[in-house]
């Protein structure tokens, strides 16, 4: 076997200890020139983004003044690999890993039996929204919307008026060029307005943009796209659901209200989607 | 438990007290740069926790809405979550809040990029095996613990951009089969957004993940005391013997020096380049989302995966399963589980149960590299994806055709890396076989065992290695 250690390093080399306690010490001092302006400058009220620069050259002096003082010092030693210790005894290891999988599988189990709990009610809460048959359509500031509000090609987010700003409930209200829409995907869409659940059905984005000349909507997220003359159908991207729609209706006033809930669950998909 | 016999407990006991007070000034340190990676983790986790105290002071983790009425213009009288409004706060009025903010969140992606880098040195060099595979273990919990209070992070300002991450994280807790809706329900409390979700990020982050961290750390680092590091072999030194510094002066120095330099980094770029500027996104608002919006590096595998999968329509017992679950559960379960697993999987494919105390070089275990290197690259091309609306509009390319490119790419470049580095590897064992040979014996890394990588070896690598072993008369 090998001879026991006496690296070079060991008695010391009493040159280079010398060195480098002289070469640390100017560091040190170099490192505190920009440390004292830092220290100034915070007084004197400069921005902080000043004494944090001037705060960094100080520590970075110093660093890499620490490393030109530690290549004074003799670098090799050398020791016998601690070869006996294999980390922890065998109990101890069957403690710790023992210990951190019933953790695991502790934490997993309390949160799954939580959650199976709540699953039904959960469940029914995500399925349904605020909208349902006779409902009013809102704007976000609350303002009734009139069924002749939108021209052809223009879009409008509106809510229910029993739920203003309600996430699950926004809707992109559109009026396409009339006959664009095919066959019976014209019910409960007056004149043309159809409505969309605004979230993305792949994961629930809001769908913020409107290109008004391919007739789609886009998904800033994941950049799914949707055709809006085609029954929200998804046409690139991710997703693999038609926008939910929600079936319209003008009452007496001339005013739009909801016929109806949405024809599908918003949203991104989740267990137990219809 | 035989292990805890009185005797045995003495005996560790004395090895603790020596080791910690006399011990550490002697005990050698490798000095090879790869073994700083762990180090520069190790500060960056300290910046995060002192930044960390400090905003605390002044973060108001809190949903409700209120009015803002601080000294940012664009936005006063804008109603937004109370937590928003505590890190306008924080930016425009707090002293050096910005700085701490800043050097904080950047400490986030470096922290969380050493810790990557530190593991691929462990992984391509073996230090992974027996007896460390415990270490490995502890390694990974605290990548995935990382990874998770980086997102809480990313969630508790309420802003725009944060606030669109929670909401991909709520549709990936619904996504889970079976009981979805009410995990969504029990984890982020009740029907996103709910402002219970800012007193549920911010205790996890602030001190359930960082206890977990802090914990992990402290086994880690023992660990690593008690078993030392394993290092490459070298013809200068003696199998089973580490070379390098001493703890006094020469390791201290140098750890001083590398936590000067990489705190110095991290207060410059906070100082110097901005990061997360929340006023420009907005407060979340469940109508909007900004554009484009990418998370954070170590996110964005995810956040790829989201963007280039097909739009399956899978089905089990009746149900659909959403494709966010593939994405957002099964895929960063398959990682982590296959993190877990490889130290256990590579002693079991390659009949190697040995101890293992020297680093191996990449090209002496060609098949262990080439899935690394496939897996780092598959990897490489989501996080890539994640950024593919960007990519399409700076080179002019319709959307549809990018991630049509990036299905191709995520396909084909990690078989075609693995290939690679495979022919590499055996191309450069082979080089120093013939040097060997040729030259006798350099600096070549051997491992113990039977691996199955050696048994089809080329033979001038296996005759050159035994000579060498031969002529130090080191045979176990």
């Amino acid at each position: 076997m090998s001879p026991p250690d006496a690296g070079p390093a060991a008695g010391g080399d009493t040159v280079g200890r010398a060195r480098w306690r002289t070469r640390a010490a100017v560091v040190l001092a170099l490192a505190a020139a920009p440390a004292a302006v830092a220290v100034v400058a915070a007084l004197a009220g400069r921005p902080a983004g000043t004494v944090g620069a001037l705060a960094a050259a100080s520590l970075g002096v110093a660093g890499v003044g620490l490393v030109h003082a530690a290549k004074a010092l003799p670098d090799t030693a050398e020791e016998e690999h601690p070869r006996a210790v294999h980390g922890p005894s065998l109990s101890r290891r069957r403690l710790v890993r023992g210990g951190g999988a019933a953790l695991g599988v502790a934490a997993a189990g309390g949160a799954s039996v939580a959650a199976a709990g709540r699953n039904e009610e959960a469940t029914r809460a995500l399925r349904t929204t605020a909208w349902s048959k006779g409902v009013g359509v809102v704007t976000a500031e609350g303002e009734a919307v009139r069924a002749d509000a939108l021209a052809v090609g223009d879009a409008l987010t509106v809510y229910p008026s029993v739920a203003i700003l309600a996430a699950d409930a926004q809707v992109m209200l559109l009026r396409l060029a009339p006959g664009t829409l095919d066959g019976d995907a014209g019910v409960g869409i007056p004149d043309g307005l159809v409505a969309y659940s605004r979230l993305c059905t792949h994961m629930a984005c809001p769908l913020g943009l409107y290109q008004q000349r391919n007739e789609v909507l886009l998904c800033p997220c994941h950049q799914a796209l949707f055709d809006v003359a085609d029954g929200g159908r998804p046409i690139i991207g991710p997703a693999s659901r038609p926008l939910p729609r929600l079936p319209l209706a003008v009452d007496g006033d001339g005013l739009l209200v909801a016929d109806g809930p949405f024809t599908d669950a918003v949203g991104g998909g989740f267990w137990g989607r219809p | 438990m035989a292990g805890l016999q009185p005797k045995r407990l003495i005996a560790l006991g004395r090895t603790r007290a020596q080791g910690v007070a006399r011990g550490a000034a002697a005990k050698v340190f490798p000095t090879h740069w790869s073994f700083l990676l762990g180090e520069i983790a190790l500060v960056s986790f300290v910046v995060l926790v002192v930044t960390g105290t400090y905003l605390a002071f002044f973060y108001d983790a809190s949903g409700d809405t209120v009015t803002y009425a601080g000294s940012y213009a664009p936005l006063q009288g804008v109603p937004m979550p109370a937590a928003y409004r505590s890190v306008l706060d924080i930016s425009f009025d707090v002293p050096a809040g910005l700085l701490v903010r800043q050097v904080h969140h950047w400490a986030s992606l470096v922290f969380i990029g050493a810790l990557v880098a530190h593991a691929l040195r462990v992984f391509f060099s073996g230090a992974f095996r027996k007896p460390r595979r415990l270490n490995w273990t502890i390694g990974v919990t605290m990548a995935a613990a990382a990874t998770a209070n980086g997102f809480f992070g990313l969630g508790l300002p309420g802003d725009l951009l944060g606030g669109t991450g929670v909401r991909i994280a709520y549709g990936f807790a619904t996504s889970v089969p079976f009981i979805g809706p009410g995990l969504g329900d029990v984890v982020f409390g009740g029907e996103f957004p709910d402002p219970a979700l800012y007193h549920r990020m911010w205790q996890l982050h602030v001190l359930v993940l960082p206890a977990v961290l802090a914990v992990l750390l402290a086994g880690h680092l023992a660990l690593v005391a008690a078993q030392s590091h394993t290092q490459h072999a070298m013809a200068h030194r003696a199998r089973h013997r580490v070379a390098g510094s001493r703890g006094w002066p020469g390791y201290a120095l140098k750890t001083a020096a590398l936590s000067a330099v990489v705190v110095a980094t991290l207060v410059a770029m906070g100082a110097l380049l901005q990061i997360a500027p929340i006023w420009l996104y907005g407060p979340f608002n469940a109508a909007d989302a900004t554009v484009p919006a990418q998370p954070d590096w170590y996110l964005a595998w995810v956040e790829g995966s989201l963007r280039i999968a097909p739009s399956l329509d899978l089905r089990l017992f009746g149900r659909e399963i959403p494709g966010s679950f593939l994405s957002g559960v099964v895929l960063p379960s398959a990682v982590f589980t296959a993190l877990y697993a490889w130290p256990y999987l590579e002693a079991w494919l390659t009949g190697d149960h040995e101890a293992h105390h020297e680093a191996e070089r990449m090209r002496d275990r060609p098949v262990r590299s080439a899935l690394g290197v496939g897996a780092c690259s598959f990897l490489g091309v989501l996080v890539a994806a994640a950024g593919h609306d960007v990519q399409g509009l700076l080179l002019d390319v319709p959307l549809q055709q990018v991630t049509r490119a990036y299905r191709v790419l995520v396909l084909v470049v990690p078989p075609v890396a693995a290939a690679l580095t495979w022919k590499l590897c055996r191309d450069l064992a082979a080089g120093d076989g013939a040097a060997d040979a040729v030259d006798g014996p350099v600096a070549v890394g051997t491992g113990a065992g039977t691996d199955a990588d050696e048994a089809v070896g080329e033979a001038p690598v296996d005759e050159a290695d035994e000579a060498r072993v031969a002529a130090r008369g080191e045979r176990r």
